[in-house]
């Protein structure tokens, strides 16, 4: 969209009155995730820019929480847990996703709606609620203070995401590579790893790592529901420090996310 | 006469031959759903209905007290008699065997819900009934605690006998049932539940419109760019998106606390005092601008995908015929994106008022929702799984109804992420 020539003056003062609105929204949107960073290299263990940090002065920037973090056991395991947890879950919710998403993209599923609409439901229903249910029932069926009841949780909550990319990447699919590769002597598992896996890659990947890059987030319920967790979680342990904010180590959430924009 | 059928090669009816395959396509459909289906019936819907369950259940007194709720049976609450003597011995037999099992304190615990003063009654009753042994049982209670010898604590007992209950549903609304089984309003400083509830609904409408304000400009802009413009804007709406939720609500946090960067860069401007720096947290205010912040991508991909498929000529089609431009954009350009308005809104409301995390560290005592209530009777002091099983209940009856409206308006297929 660039000005026209018969713009007016009228319009072109809200041109860039429009241009400047945009820039502002932008900056509301990106500001909030690059503030952290630097803020993971302050010397005292608050979470403002102290006037040292300001000046430029080297006293008041240190990389002791990066040290902390490396070398606290605590933080390595939670660490450990999340990534364990993120590549089983993620491995789960990803196959199963990317099956159900062909079954459901082909015209003679039936009962579409219905079905598509109970396996984007962990995406919509509360994460509050998905989360004391399953700690009530997994406790019940004695899952509850396991990995495996951590990672089927967060396999559920994550097949939405997968479902969703994978149906979106297989409108796009052309039906008729299917058929010639049948009719080329193929049966249909071979088809699916030398036709179909290929081609929708792209979104099976993109649909698996959405969720295993939120796992922080979701690794959330299973602190709001207690003790389910058998380790300490990095985002549970990060969220308690951030309440009690007695423990310094939380600054090191700008590290992580940091990790995280690199990824 | 010949046969008019058309035959397969194997001289099957072609019909028949048809029918056939469709049924093996649906069957093949079915089956390549049905490993996430069994799966997320497992591991998702069970639960729920688990919660479901739990949000009426109160089998709790019945299976604790068998004894005294079989005796109790016959007794007219609304008398002002005590139960007889039978209900006392059967009590005296229940409480010993619930402080063996040491099941006596969970009892307690349920009942002090409708009668503060139950659970330390239970607990001091469990140490001392280990040495009565025979009758007179009515005086030895009595002599244990008075609140044996009053006819209320009794009717508590037998009100909570049904192993079903809607008590939970009912101080869930801020509603309780006396004892003549009338259903009233509770006393005014008991409710809080109705108003936490519209506070949320109110709280997400504003975040909604706030997604609106900010992500209607934002879309049109990348839905009008050069995509090679709009694709590298687009990394600046992706990538908040993509950070992980605490992250985000800390730096919050960070910028908007009384020492944090908006109040230092307020201050060193001069628009404000150093002394009486802006409270911008843990109120309101700052719940709803980290949440509109975090659910601002929601509805900016809805947007940018349907206004991509306005073509750009409808607009000059309506300057050519003299509208001017803020006309042709208010009656051309908007209708024709009222859907991704929908469908962005109703995401973002469903989104939000079942929101945990944000309001949960920048909420603060009055931007709080009705999801961190639920998780206080979870794992808080205040434990009650039924009352949390409840909310939690009406929240999803709340947000299913707009799930179904965004079915309705959008259809789920039609759902995108980016």
């Amino acid at each position: 969209m660039s000005l026209p020539a018969y713009a007016g003056p009228g319009e072109t003062i809200w041109y860039y009155t429009y241009r400047g609105i945009c820039a502002l929204i932008f900056t509301f949107l990106i500001v909030p995730i690059f503030v952290i960073i630097p803020l993971s290299f302050n010397a005292e263990p608050y979470f403002t820019f102290t006037p040292e940090m300001l000046s430029f002065d080297p006293a008041g920037y240190s990389l002791k929480w990066y040290e902390e973090f490396f070398t606290d056991s605590s933080w390595r395991n939670a660490v450990i847990n999340s990534f364990v947890i993120a590549v089983c879950a993620t491995l789960i919710s990803t196959t199963l996703g990317t099956i159900a998403a062909l079954g459901l993209s082909q015209s003679a599923m039936p009962f579409r709606t219905a079905v598509m609409a109970m396996m984007i439901s962990p995406m919509i229903v509360p994460l509050i609620i998905s989360a004391a249910g399953m700690y009530f029932f997994y406790t019940r069926i004695g899952l509850g203070s396991t990995h495996l009841g951590v990672i089927l949780a967060h396999a559920a909550l994550g097949t939405p995401f997968v479902v969703i990319t994978v149906t979106a990447t297989m409108v796009g699919f052309d039906r008729s590579l299917i058929r010639a590769s049948n009719n080329l002597g193929a049966d249909g598992v071979t088809t699916f790893f030398k036709v179909i896996v290929p081609l929708i890659l792209p979104g099976v990947i993109s649909g698996g790592l959405l969720p295993s890059s939120r796992l922080s987030m979701r690794s959330l319920w299973c602190c709001s529901s207690g003790r389910l967790s058998s380790g300490p979680f990095r985002g549970r342990c990060s969220l308690e420090s951030v309440r009690k904010s007695d423990r310094p180590s939380w600054l090191l959430l700008p590290f992580w996310s940091a990790s995280q924009s690199a990824c | 006469m010949a046969d008019t059928t058309m035959t397969t090669a194997d001289g099957i009816p072609l019909k028949v031959s048809l029918r056939k395959a469709l049924m093996r396509q649906k069957l093949r459909a079915l089956f390549l759903v049905a490993p996430l289906f069994f799966f997320l019936f497992i591991t998702f819907v069970l639960p729920i209905l688990d919660m479901l369950f739990r949000s009426v259940d109160n089998s709790i007194v019945s299976d604790i007290l068998p004894r005294t709720v079989m005796v109790l049976e016959e007794w007219d609450p609304d008398s002002a008699a005590l139960p007889p003597e039978a209900a006392f011995e059967a009590m005296v037999k229940d409480i010993q065997d619930g402080y063996e099992e040491k099941t006596i304190g969970r009892v307690g615990r349920r009942l002090n819900f409708e009668n503060p003063g139950m659970s330390s009654l239970f607990r001091k009753s469990g140490r001392r009934t280990k040495s009565i042994e025979e009758a007179p049982y009515k005086d030895a209670l009595i002599a244990i605690d008075d609140k044996w010898g009053e006819p209320e604590t009794w009717r508590v007992i037998k009100k909570l006998s049904p192993t079903i209950t809607a008590s939970y549903f009912l101080q869930a609304m801020d509603l309780q049932e006396t004892v003549d089984g009338d259903i009233t309003w509770q006393p005014d400083d008991y409710r809080v539940y109705l108003n936490l509830f519209w506070r949320t609904l109110v709280m997400s409408g504003i975040i909604t419109g706030l997604t609106i304000i900010l992500g209607y400009p934002v879309a049109y802009l990348l839905a009008t760019l050069p995509l090679r413009t709009s694709n590298l804007l687009m990394i600046l709406v992706l990538l908040p998106f993509w950070t992980s939720l605490l992250v985000r609500t800390t730096s919050w946090i960070a910028l908007l606390q009384t020492q944090g960067i908006l109040n230092d860069l307020f201050v060193f401007l001069g628009l404000v005092d150093d002394d009486n720096r802006l409270q911008m947290i843990h109120n309101q205010f700052g719940t709803i601008v980290a949440m509109t912040h975090i659910l601002l991508p929601f509805m900016i991909l809805p947007l940018y995908s349907v206004m991509k498929t306005i073509p750009p000529s409808y607009m000059r089609a309506a300057r050519s015929m003299g509208a001017n431009p803020a006309l042709a954009f208010v009656r051309v350009y908007m209708p024709n994106t009222v859907s991704g308005v929908g469908a962005g809104s109703i995401l973002v409301f469903i989104l939000a008022i079942g929101y945990y995390i944000t309001p949960a560290l920048v909420g603060g005592r009055t931007g709080t929702f009705i999801s961190n209530y639920i998780a206080t009777y979870i794992s808080g002091a205040a434990q009650n799984w039924g009352l949390a099983a409840a909310l939690g209940i009406i929240l999803l009856a709340l947000v299913l109804v707009l799930y179904l409206l965004y079915d309705k308006i959008v259809g789920i297929d039609n759902m995108k992420l980016g």
